[in-house]
């Protein structure tokens, strides 16, 4: 592309037209422009273009734009990206040209160039561009020397950009020879420019100088500052060892004058403030690692730091030098500097002057708690406030206590006296110092390992729940002063284990006043707070503090308000309402009186998110509370489940009907819940949902398979004749079979399988068994994981002791002859030891002993060192713990990146399905082995010591002493 | 403004840009707006899409340019050309896709070179998605850098017009100013065929994302 007059107005015509809103123009110049950007010398003629001084600055800002995005694709394209780099006779071009034109730009266009420079930078910059640096430094100097801050502040700000590198990348050889070549270069023209631009701003304040002289000179010094960062980021450099007086006396000078033609307006007050956070930036950087060298200044530095924070923490603003300073002060505290602040009164000082003001609600606190609920208590309640000045702040005082214990005791508390009797003197007034009270005692609190409970030292609870707290929530209008009676709840909820029983019980009425509140986060910390006080457990005790007959004298008050707070605007899905209703619920006696209204409630919110998912978490709490209200009131009065099933019925159906996928592993689950309530003989309407069941669409989705599987085997126990007319059983089998195959969702096949034995007659299932084993014994060869083989063990176990060894031998080897001593061999002995969980672990211990002492195949003389094995590893089995017995699983889960929109499981807990013991008649297996084969020893005496002394180790020989010793059996 | 072709309507209209890495959601987000539906499948943008928007404010009708832009490298077109005389703009991450929201200071920063101080929304969309993996609290970006932060789902339409609310208050410099006509939204989508995008099986190990009901700890940090 030749650089002429037409090229000028074909490239200048296409940026204003990229620029149109309509989309013919704009895809038209886009087209163009993309065609041209192949041609040699398209960068170079667009970066003329941006330097033409006759065509008007939008069409340039485009260039500028376009030809920085030329230079990210094309000046080092990936290798395999099919772009053609930019020829190196055009790149040499370019790099002439551009420092000098990103000098002469505009602001705006300036910075693009600026980047592009950057761009190359990233590439060529040192060793393929030499002249870079000396360019820049003697544009520099040139610049400073005629006053021409523009130019100044580009080359400073290209390179902050240049050198940003050394303060994130990894520490190699290459970085530190790049390092030292700047630091050599550039170190002292450095410190030339930020003392000389140091000078001018001083007369300039001196003199009165106007905002539009002194901003780029504060600009400058900014940019500076971050350069200073970038070269001391990885190691202290001898050159700003031996200038550190220098740096420094200037840092301080910043941040202990005032500059009022600039402070005045919010945005001088800005550029200023901008410079001093980047410097505590550098002086915590130089406090952190360096603290050697600048121990000499420290003292200094935390007086005008401090100083400083005085004047900032009273104003709303400035959140980024008032969080970047106190850090500073915060990490003074911990070092071993602390004695500064060991002072007389420094420490009741820094409280006043700078913890409470910055603790203090703000304008845009307020604006938050009425706008944006959800943030609010995220902020609030959920430990989202980090980088917040009030949470700051008080990390300042923790740092403090780290060394000053009980001086910040001491001086936090009276400072809460103080801002209570502030309160006291005008309660409506000065509101928001009861806000700043409570809120120190809150973030203050310390919380017990382990447990939810927290302490304090500040203020004694009981009496300042009963004085301060109780007030509030005692309030008759809920809706005064919302921020005060939310910082309440949060107290209450925050310290619920100190508050004795009877003292909580008056309060319960109020917190089901208080859901009436209009603000949002009012009634979502009444909710959370309910919530929270139904969990305490009794100290020392096992179970709640609170149980179902506390809950009786008010309960239909309390799940009428829970409901009727979730119609005020924006709580229509409020998640702490709806887990509040989970968990009362869960702990309220459901009398029928208190069920019908809430199913009604419940089922017409679950149709009505029904027609648009939206919050999970909400909806997660939704499907519970369903659960766990069918759950409960069924245990009660089985008569209800009618009822339940009249109401929830439509809702299903529409989740089923249609498809609503979120929703689908729910619906599953309730169902099973719903068939496993039934009694014998299931309604048509589940039998048609059981034909559902079995169809392969319904098994394509993996969020559905776990819920599906549990709500097969409800059916298969539930109505075990039903499900195998008609050749479904086979249907069902298939199931198993595909679910198995896979090392992702074996389990879930195990789990049909086992319902499957545990509830058919063996004459049903007989004719299938040579299926089932091919297909174990098919994925053994192909994938042999030790949880497959776990389940495998269990199956077998479930088998035999359902329906004895002999089908279990007798239709495995219908699948190979005498494949039963193999399976035993290579299967069952090593992995029977690692099998966990209480009722697996009796269950397979009794089956192998019952295998070993009644399968002729293993009792024939030539199977003795099986025989032999298998008992070693039944003794190791019931006589070692288990986490002597089995390692770490190797095998990691895989997961997979979830992208996009899709269903997952989520198991809920209150539809669970109960575990139930296959083997009630034994209590105690070890008991039952030694029983066994002491009988069966007794019969060919002598025959089985010599096996045990052959094959067992030694320790399970001698544990199997002790045991018979135990029982009082003998091994002859 | 001297643009060619430069459309105009006798009210306020401001340029909007929604930026973001590709497969967010700012698509279908902006069309749910009025005429559009949710899109089932993912075709990306190419270059950038204008749409017209209009609200309903009770100091009259506004309309926002939004200059729905291309998250995808490939299909960028000319990238942050498409921001200059942007007056708002909207940061886009998909909650369920880690690498979207660390990408954020990118477009932050390519969005402030060319505009500088324009009111800026951040939205973490498909939060209606139950095993998100950027949660809510991890969100701290738009803190230090001064914007708003939404939560959003485009699909179900939840807080739609959350951002462009905080917009119009910021650019009118009115914070009194609400909407009075909802925005006639395309009805939220409840089919969603996922046939297609059949997920890894591993994804039955996902751990349940919920806390189990007895949680005792999970409010307090």
């Amino acid at each position: 592309m030749e650089w002429n007059r037409e090229t000028l107005v074909f490239l200048s015509q296409c940026f204003l037209n990229t620029l149109s809103p309509i989309p013919e123009p704009r895809r038209t110049a886009e087209r163009a422009l993309s065609d041209a950007a192949d041609q040699a010398n398209y960068g170079l003629a667009v970066l003329r273009l941006v330097a033409e001084p006759a065509i008007d600055e939008q069409t340039r800002h485009a260039a500028a734009v376009n030809f920085k995005n030329h230079l990210r694709s094309r000046w080092h394209p990936a290798g395999d990206s099919g772009i053609s780099p930019i020829v190196d006779s055009e790149k040499e071009q370019i790099k002439t040209l551009i420092v000098s034109l990103m000098l002469s730009a505009s602001p705006r266009i300036q910075s693009q160039l600026s980047e592009a420079l950057t761009v190359i930078g990233k590439h060529d910059f040192p060793k393929a561009w030499p002249a870079l640096l000396p360019e820049l430094i003697a544009n520099l100097q040139n610049a400073a020397l005629a006053g021409d801050y523009v130019s100044v502040n580009g080359i400073l700000g290209t390179a902050s950009s240049i050198f940003k590198k050394f303060s994130y990348e990894y520490r190699t050889d290459a970085l530190f020879v790049d390092l030292k070549y700047c630091l050599d270069n550039f170190a002292a023209p450095l410190t030339e420019i930020f003392l000389k631009t140091s000078s001018l701003i001083d007369s300039a304040a001196s003199s009165g100088g106007s905002p539009p002289i002194l901003k780029p000179l504060f600009e400058s010094q900014r940019l500076c500052c971050t350069i200073f960062y970038s070269l001391n980021f990885q190691d202290l450099p001898e050159f700003f060892e031996d200038h550190m007086k220098e740096w420094m006396g200037e840092f301080k000078k910043y941040l202990s004058s005032n500059y009022p033609a600039l402070e005045s307006t919010e945005e001088g007050l800005t550029l200023v403030d901008d410079l001093r956070a980047a410097i505590c930036e550098n002086i915590n950087h130089y406090i952190e690692k360096n603290e050697e060298e600048f121990q000499g200044f420290l003292n200094e530095f935390a007086s005008v730091v401090w100083t400083l924070l005085r004047d900032v923490s009273k104003s709303p603003s400035r959140d980024q030098l008032a969080t970047t300073a106190i850090k500073f002060l915060t990490s003074v505290s911990t070092s071993v500097h602390h004695a500064l602040f060991a002072g007389d009164n420094v420490i009741k000082e820094i409280c006043q002057s700078i913890v409470i003001p910055n603790v203090s609600l703000r304008v845009e606190d307020e604006e938050i708690f009425e706008m944006n609920y959800i943030e609010f208590i995220r902020r609030d309640m959920e430990g989202s406030d980090v980088d917040t000045r009030r949470r700051i702040a008080c990390e300042l005082l923790k740092g403090l206590a780290t060394n000053y214990k009980t001086q910040v005791t001491e001086v936090v508390s009276l400072e809460i006296q103080r801002l209570l009797s502030s309160f006291s003197a005008n309660p409506s007034a000065n509101w928001k110092d009861k806000d700043c009270a409570i809120y120190l005692v809150v973030s203050l609190s310390t919380k017990k390992a382990g447990g939810a409970s927290v302490s304090t030292d500040l203020i004694d609870v009981q009496n300042f729940f009963a004085n301060i707290i109780l007030p509030e929530l005692q309030s008759r209008d809920v809706n005064s002063f919302p921020m005060l009676k939310a910082g309440s709840l949060k107290f209450l909820t925050m310290f619920r284990s100190h508050i004795p029983k009877p003292f909580a019980m008056q309060l319960f009425p109020e917190l089901v006043r208080f859901l009436k509140a209009e603000s949002n986060v009012v009634h979502s910390y009444a909710a959370s707070c309910i919530e929270k006080l139904l969990l305490v457990k009794e100290e020392g005790a096992r179970g709640n503090r609170y149980a179902a007959g506390d809950l009786s004298p008010f309960l239909l008050q309390l799940m009428t308000n829970l409901f009727d707070a979730l119609k005020f605007p924006e709580s229509e899905e409020n998640q702490y309402l709806m887990k509040c209703i989970m968990r009362v619920l869960g702990v309220a006696d459901i009398s029928a009186e208190v069920a019908g209204p809430c199913i009604g409630g419940l089922t017409s919110i679950l149709s009505e998110v029904c027609k648009n998912p939206k919050n999970p978490i909400f909806n997660h709490y939704l499907f519970e509370s369903v659960a766990v209200l069918v759950r409960r009131a069924c245990e009660r009065d089985i008569s209800l489940i009618s009822a339940f099933e009249t109401s929830l019925f439509p809702s299903l159906q529409m989740i089923l009907a249609n498809d609503i996928t979120e929703f689908l592993p729910y619906g599953f689950q309730l169902l099973a819940q719903l068939v496993e309530l039934n009694r014998p003989t299931l309604s048509p309407n589940y039998m048609q949902i059981f034909l559902l069941l079995l169809s392969p669409e319904s098994w394509k989705r993996s969020g559905n398979v776990p819920a599906l599987v549990r709500l097969l085997q409800a059916f298969l126990q539930k109505a075990p004749h039903e499900v195998t007319q008609e050749n479904r059983l086979s249907q069902v089998l298939g199931i198993f079979e595909k679910l198995v195959a896979s090392p992702s969702t074996d389990e879930q096949g195990f789990y049909i399988l086992n319902t499957i034995i545990e509830n058919l007659d063996y004459s049903v299932i007989a004719p299938y068994m040579k299926g089932v084993w091919s297909a174990l014994f098919t994925r053994v060869q192909n994938k042999k994981t030790v949880k497959f083989q776990k389940s495998l063990v269990i199956f077998m176990s479930l088998f035999l002791v359902k329906h004895g060894q002999a089908y279990l031998v007798e239709t495995m080897n219908t699948v190979q002859p005498n494949i039963i001593t193999a399976i035993v061999e290579h299967f069952w002995i090593p992995n029977l030891k690692l099998i966990m969980g209480s009722m697996e672990v009796k269950l397979t211990a009794v089956a192998a002993t019952r295998l070993i002492c009644e399968t002729p195949a293993l009792l024939d003389p030539s199977a003795a060192k099986l025989w032999g094995k298998m008992l070693d590893s039944i003794v190791t089995l019931v006589s070692r713990p288990e986490q002597e017995r089995v390692l770490d699983e190797p095998e990691m889960p895989e997961i997979s990146e979830n992208v996009g929109y899709t269903a997952a499981f989520v198991k809920l807990h209150n539809a669970g399905k109960k575990e139930e013991d296959p083997l009630k008649d034994i209590k105690d297996p070890k008991q039952f082995l030694v029983a066994s084969v002491s009988r069966l020893s007794s019969a060919s005496p002598g025959r089985y010591p010599q096996i045990i002394g052959e094959n067992l180790e030694q320790a399970n020989q001698t544990a199997l002493i002790q045991l018979c010793n135990a029982y009082n059996c003998g091994i002859a | 403004m001297a643009l060619p072709n430069q459309q105009t309507v006798d009210y306020p209209s401001f340029k909007l840009v929604i930026v973001g890495d590709g497969g967010t959601g700012k698509t279908t987000f902006v069309k749910r707006h009025l005429t559009g539906e949710f899109e089932k499948k993912y075709e990306p943008t190419i270059g950038v899409e204008v749409h017209p928007l209009d609200f309903f404010t009770n100091c009259g009708k506004i309309r926002f340019y939004c200059w729905d832009t291309a998250g995808q490298e490939k299909f960028g077109g000319l990238r942050d050309g498409y921001y200059i005389h942007g007056q708002c703009a909207i940061i886009m991450f998909d909650v369920t896709a880690r690498l979207t929201y660390k990408n954020v200071p990118t477009w932050h920063r390519d969005l402030c070179r060319v505009c500088e101080n324009i009111p800026i929304v951040l939205c973490g969309n498909k939060v209606d998605v139950k095993n998100r993996q950027v949660k809510a609290k991890q969100v701290t970006f738009h803190r230090k850098k001064n914007l708003q932060y939404y939560e959003i789902s485009a699909k179900s339409n939840y807080n739609f017009e959350k951002p462009f609310l905080y917009l119009a208050r910021k650019l009118a410099g009115d914070q009194n100013l609400h909407f009075v006509e909802t925005p006639a939204l395309a009805p939220p989508e409840v089919h969603i065929d996922i046939a297609d995008q059949q997920k890894n099986e591993a994804e039955l190990l996902q751990a349940a994302a919920q806390p189990l009901p007895d949680d005792d700890d999970d409010i307090f940090e």
